[in-house]
Order: C-alpha cells, then sequence, then structure tokens
C-alpha cells in the first residue's frame, strides 16, 4: 500500500514566536515588525516539514488565535463572542456570534484587524505539498451562535468560501471538521472549484453527501465509511494528544492494506495541542508511513 | 450558633509586581522571604475588606495551580508550554512512568498561617481529576488509572497539610475546574476526589468547579461525593441589571433539590461577582444574588465568595470586589 502523509492544523508557536506576540499585545512592537516574524517562522517550519518529507501539509496558521477567528473576522456581520471549550479540552476559542453573512474583507494583504495578529490570513508557500486551510462550515457554524435561518447563513458561508477560493487562487484546499458530521453537501460547489481534503471528527456513520465532485481525499477514523466519497482515502493515526514519539504508523496500517491501495496518513488534531518541541519531533513520525 | 453567609475568595489574588515579575528567579531563603512579604501585603487586603475566611492569602507561593504540584512530582515531564488561548500559554505536563510526590506542594502556607495564628483560612489544592484532565497520560492504562494516582497524591498532600495544621478542623478546597467537562467520566471525578480526602479526619472538604456547562452534572454525584460545600461560579453567566430574574442563579434551585434528597449538610459557596471583568458589580446587584439564593437556601448554608480565583484583575480590582461583596452581605446579614 502507497501511504501518502498529511500535517493539518495550527502548528504550535516557537519560544521566539510567543515572546514576540507578547511584545505585540503590549505595544512594544507594531503590526509590521510582527508580520515579518510571522513570515520568518512559517519559513522555518516549511524547511521542517521539507525536511520530514512530508507530501503535503497545510499552512502553519501562525498568526491564527484559533481555528475560526480569521475567517470570522473577514466576513462582514461576524463578531467575536465570549471564550469558549474546544470541545473537552483546556483549550479555547472566541465564539463567533454570526447576524448576518455580509462582504468577505481583504484575506491577501498585509492588514492590521481587531483581536488577532495581521493579515494576510494565509503564508503561502509555492509548493504542490502546500494547502490552504479552512474551518469546515458545519463545525464553523456548530462552534458559532448563529441568529436568522441556517441553511441561509451555511449557503452565505460556502459562497464566501468560494470568493477565497478564487481570490487567492487555491489549488489545493484542507478542510477541517472537527464536529460530529451530517451533511456534507454543502462542498458539492468548492469541490469542483479545487482539489479538497476533508478531515472529520466523530464519527462517519451518518456520513451524507448529494451531488458536485468527488472530495480528493477524506480522513477520518474509519475509512470504510467514506472511502467511496473520494479518490483517496485517509486516516488519522499520529497523535496530537500524546508526547510519545513514534506512532507505529506502519503497523497501525498493515490491517488496511487488504482493503487500500493508497492512503493518506494524518495527524489526530492541530499539533498545537503539543509543545512545539515534541511537535517538531513527531513531523517525523510520518516517515514511518512511507 | 453556626455563621452566617460567610464571605470567603476563591484562591488566587494578583500577585504584586516585585513577586510576579521575578517568581522564577527568586530561590530558596529569598523566595520565602518575598513570596511571605506579598502574602501579607495580600492578607491586609483581604482582612481591610472585611473577609471573613483569608483563603492562604492568595497563592502568592504558587505560580499558577497546575505546574506547581506537577513539579513537585516524579513520573510526570514538562516539555514546554501548550496553549490555552491567544498567545495564553500553560506547561502541560507528560506522565511518563508511575506518578510520586517527591515534596510537599503547600505545606510552607500551612506553617506561614500557624505562624500568623489565623483560624480563619482555606487552602486550595488542585483536583486529581483537573491534574488528569490537563496532563500528557503516555504512561497509565487509561484516565481513570492516572486520576486515581493523582488522587493517591492528594491524599497524602492533604494528609500532611492536616498534620501540620494540628488539632483544628483545617478547611481544604480541592480546584476541579475541568470537572464536568466530560459528563461520561464524572464516575472518574468522584472516585478520584473520594480518593483524595479518603481517611483524612479533621477537614472540611470544599470542591471548586466554575464555567460549567453544566452543574446538574455534578450535583448528581453529589450524594456520594466527599464534600461539605461547593464553591461555584455563577455571577458570569447572570445580567448585571439590579432587576428582574436571576438568571445565572438557576442552579442553585436544582443545589437546593439534591441537598435535600441527602441525609448529611452540605452547603454552597455562591459566585457573586464575576473575576473575567472590572465591571464593579455594586452591592445592590450582590445583594439581589444573595437574596435569590436565601429563598433556596438557609444562611448557615451559604457562603459567598467571587466565581473564581481573582489573579484575572487588578490588585485594586480584586480589592473593591471584595469589599462589596462584604457590604452587600452585611447588608442582608442585618434583615435576618
Amino acid at each position: 500500500m502507497e501511504l501518502i502523509s498529511l500535517l493539518y492544523g495550527i502548528y504550535p508557536r516557537s519560544e521566539g514566536l510567543r515572546k514576540a506576540y507578547g511584545k505585540w499585545e503590549k505595544g512594544q512592537i507594531d503590526g509590521a515588525e510582527i508580520s515579518q516574524k510571522i513570515n520568518e517562522e512559517s519559513s522555518v517550519y516549511y524547511d521542517l516539514v521539507r525536511e520530514a518529507s512530508l507530501n503535503y501539509f497545510t499552512d502553519p496558521l501562525f498568526n491564527w488565535y484559533d481555528i475560526l477567528r480569521p475567517i470570522a473576522l473577514s466576513i462582514e456581520g461576524i463578531t467575536l463572542g465570549p471564550l469558549a471549550r474546544y470541545k473537552a479540552t483546556n483549550t479555547f476559542y472566541r465564539e463567533p456570534e454570526v447576524a448576518r453573512i455580509g462582504k468577505l474583507g481583504d484575506v491577501k494583504s498585509f492588514r492590521e484587524v481587531d483581536e488577532n495578529p495581521p493579515f494576510p490570513v494565509y503564508h503561502e508557500l509555492d509548493s504542490e505539498s502546500y494547502l490552504h486551510f479552512l474551518p469546515g462550515i458545519n463545525s464553523f457554524l456548530a462552534m458559532s451562535k448563529v441568529k436568522g435561518d441556517i441553511s441561509e447563513v451555511r449557503n452565505g458561508l460556502k459562497r464566501r468560501y468560494l470568493e477565497i477560493i478564487e481570490s487567492l487562487g487555491i489549488k489545493r484546499l484542507l478542510i477541517y471538521e472537527p464536529f460530529e458530521p451530517k451533511d456534507f453537501s454543502v462542498y458539492g460547489d468548492i469541490n469542483e472549484a479545487t482539489s479538497t481534503f476533508l478531515v472529520i471528527g466523530g464519527s462517519a456513520g451518518k456520513f451524507k453527501i448529494d451531488g458536485g465532485n468527488k472530495f480528493f481525499s477524506i480522513i477520518g477514523n474509519d475509512p470504510y465509511s467514506y472511502a467511496k466519497y473520494c479518490e483517496v482515502p485517509g486516516v488519522k493515526i499520529i497523535d496530537a494528544l500524546s508526547t510519545r514519539i513514534g506512532d507505529d504508523v506502519v503497523q497501525k496500517m498493515k490491517p488496511l492494506s487488504t482493503d487500500f491501495d493508497k492512503m493518506i496518513v494524518a495527524n489526530t488534531e492541530s499539533f498545537d495541542f503539543l509543545p512545539r518541541v515534541i511537535a517538531d519531533k513527531k513531523v517525523f513520525s510520518f516517515k514511518g508511513g512511507e | 450558633m453556626m455563621e452566617e453567609l460567610i464571605t470567603q475568595e476563591i484562591g488566587s489574588f494578583r500577585k504584586p509586581t516585585y513577586l510576579s515579575s521575578k517568581f522564577r528567579s527568586y530561590k530558596g531563603n529569598e523566595f520565602q522571604e518575598v513570596a511571605k512579604r506579598a502574602t501579607l501585603e495580600t492578607l491586609d487586603l483581604f482582612e481591610k475588606s472585611g473577609l471573613m475566611n483569608i483563603g492562604v492569602g492568595g497563592e502568592m507561593y504558587r505560580w499558577e495551580m497546575y505546574e506547581h504540584p506537577i513539579s513537585r512530582m516524579d513520573g510526570i515531564k514538562i516539555f514546554g508550554p501548550v496553549r490555552s488561548f491567544d498567545n495564553r500559554y500553560y506547561n502541560k505536563g507528560s506522565v511518563y512512568d508511575n506518578i510520586e510526590r517527591n515534596e510537599p506542594f503547600h505545606v510552607e502556607e500551612i506553617h506561614l498561617f500557624r505562624e500568623l495564628k489565623r483560624k480563619n483560612v482555606k487552602i486550595p489544592v488542585t483536583g486529581p481529576y483537573t491534574l488528569m484532565d490537563w496532563s500528557f497520560n503516555d504512561h497509565y492504562k487509561n484516565r481513570a488509572d492516572l486520576a486515581m494516582a493523582f488522587g493517591k497524591i492528594m491524599n497524602q498532600e492533604i494528609r500532611e497539610l492536616k498534620s501540620a495544621w494540628g488539632d483544628e478542623i483545617l478547611q481544604v478546597q480541592i480546584d476541579e475546574p475541568a470537572a464536568t467537562t466530560r459528563p461520561e467520566e464524572m464516575d472518574i471525578v468522584l472516585e478520584s476526589v473520594n480518593e483524595s480526602v479518603k481517611g483524612i479526619g479533621g477537614i472540611e472538604t470544599h470542591l471548586h468547579v466554575c464555567y460549567s456547562t453544566d452543574y446538574g452534572l455534578l450535583f448528581n454525584i453529589a450524594p456520594s461525593l466527599d464534600v461539605s460545600v461547593y464553591n461555584l461560579e455563577f455571577a458570569n453567566r447572570d445580567p448585571t441589571s439590579l432587576s428582574g430574574h436571576r438568571k445565572g442563579y438557576d442552579d442553585v434551585k436544582r443545589f437546593k433539590e439534591v441537598s435535600d434528597t441527602m441525609n448529611r449538610k452540605i452547603s454552597l459557596g455562591l459566585g457573586v461577582t464575576d473575576i473575567h471583568r472590572d465591571f464593579l458589580e455594586p452591592p445592590q446587584l450582590i445583594k439581589e444574588r444573595i437574596e435569590y439564593a436565601l429563598k433556596f437556601l438557609e444562611p448557615d448554608r451559604l457562603r459567598l465568595n467571587p466565581d473564581c480565583g481573582l489573579r484575572t484583575r487588578s490588585r485594586e480590582v480584586g480589592y473593591e470586589k471584595l469589599k462589596n461583596m462584604v457590604i452587600a452581605r452585611d447588608e442582608v446579614a442585618r434583615t435576618l
């Protein structure tokens, strides 16, 4: 079986970047300086994932204060509410309050925003391994307070995602749906616009999708339940909630090798749940799958 | 006669800058001296505010509630900080072997309060379930086993605190902010907290939980939990308007319903000030919150406290919040 490695989600910040953010929050350095630091840190990350020979990796999202915030701040009609717990973790995010889905702001250029480090939203790498990252539409809504008609809001959000894809010329996109999947039909148009990797949480037993192209990949815990909806199914194996190094990828993939010729091997959660020093080592755990 | 409407703090209070800015740099005797000075200054503030129970003077000997105990254990290692939110981090330990306590966590605080001859003390300790939930488990078979291992360590710690305190009753507050984050694990909360106090006489056990999405989970296990006082956050979820329904305090009624089913008395520590905002709740607002709770609980079963530790606020704001709480309490007490 051919194994393809994928690292997705927010990557933990270095001590240097954390300190720089501390200074930026206190007004000791300005937006341009912190932006320069984010660029430098992103380059270090790209060197690392290339050294680890990862087949695919997302943007490190070093300037994302949580997995929703830059997108929430880019769309008129969405404001930030109180801190909310992310699942059963000790990590918190600002709960978006969605009154309506208005216009999309500039996500490409340097821009100072309230309550998040400056944009651009992504620090792109010109590489076929690079994936843009977007929070899943269903999870975005599950993690927000939404006023009004939910299906209207969902479709509005999809239209903004399509605008982001078009304005950035996104070729490969990773969508992260950590909450219980229900209906993925909302991604039909997105799958037609770009090559999409979908990472899902919870059970995929209720997986439902109508119309549109297949996903390039769906990555979850039970490939049998979603393999027919994608070209290359994937599984989440590299444990982001353990500091133990060595996830024994080959051994874990063996039982699947009789049914699948090619699979993606990914992390279970953002490496942001790990200390940086451990994340930098775990990046090389994916090699066990090559 | 039992004291009524006892005012208390929850634990932490903002450290003076001379302590916080060099907390990790001070060593040995120098640290002891500076932490003692900060404790005494904080005690002055508490006493000036009129607070009846002074805790341990704002936890000046501790950097924070998780790192302090785990850095005094074997079998657990900190590899680096992990993000809590935005650019805020905490040091998350990795359990790689059987855990053991290698030195006391808080006994120096008890020694200080003995020396100061203060009796109205409540010592907070971090609960076993939260210690487990906030750690990487790379060694124990499952989360329950790790929580019980922390429970045994906390039992050693509380036993030693009690021994250092002497014959009088010692109030011990077990802090379990993570207690209700996984409804399916309430049995682990129950067993590990009970393990922490098993066989220790002469203590009054408090439990502090905050920002829960469902206190009902906690109330369900209350009949079997070896806890006498539940110090809970409420103000954060209550409107600040003076009149109208006290929405944030709906769970007081549920607490009363559960306590009515029990054959021992349990008390409620009512969070009456929000520790996440500088807004100073006027005494009238706090008074309304207390009076609402008194519809359900007798005054000797009701204690009053901030929602959580006041370290999140400046010392000035923290003091003002405590003072308003005491003013409100005194006004209500006069009417009883």
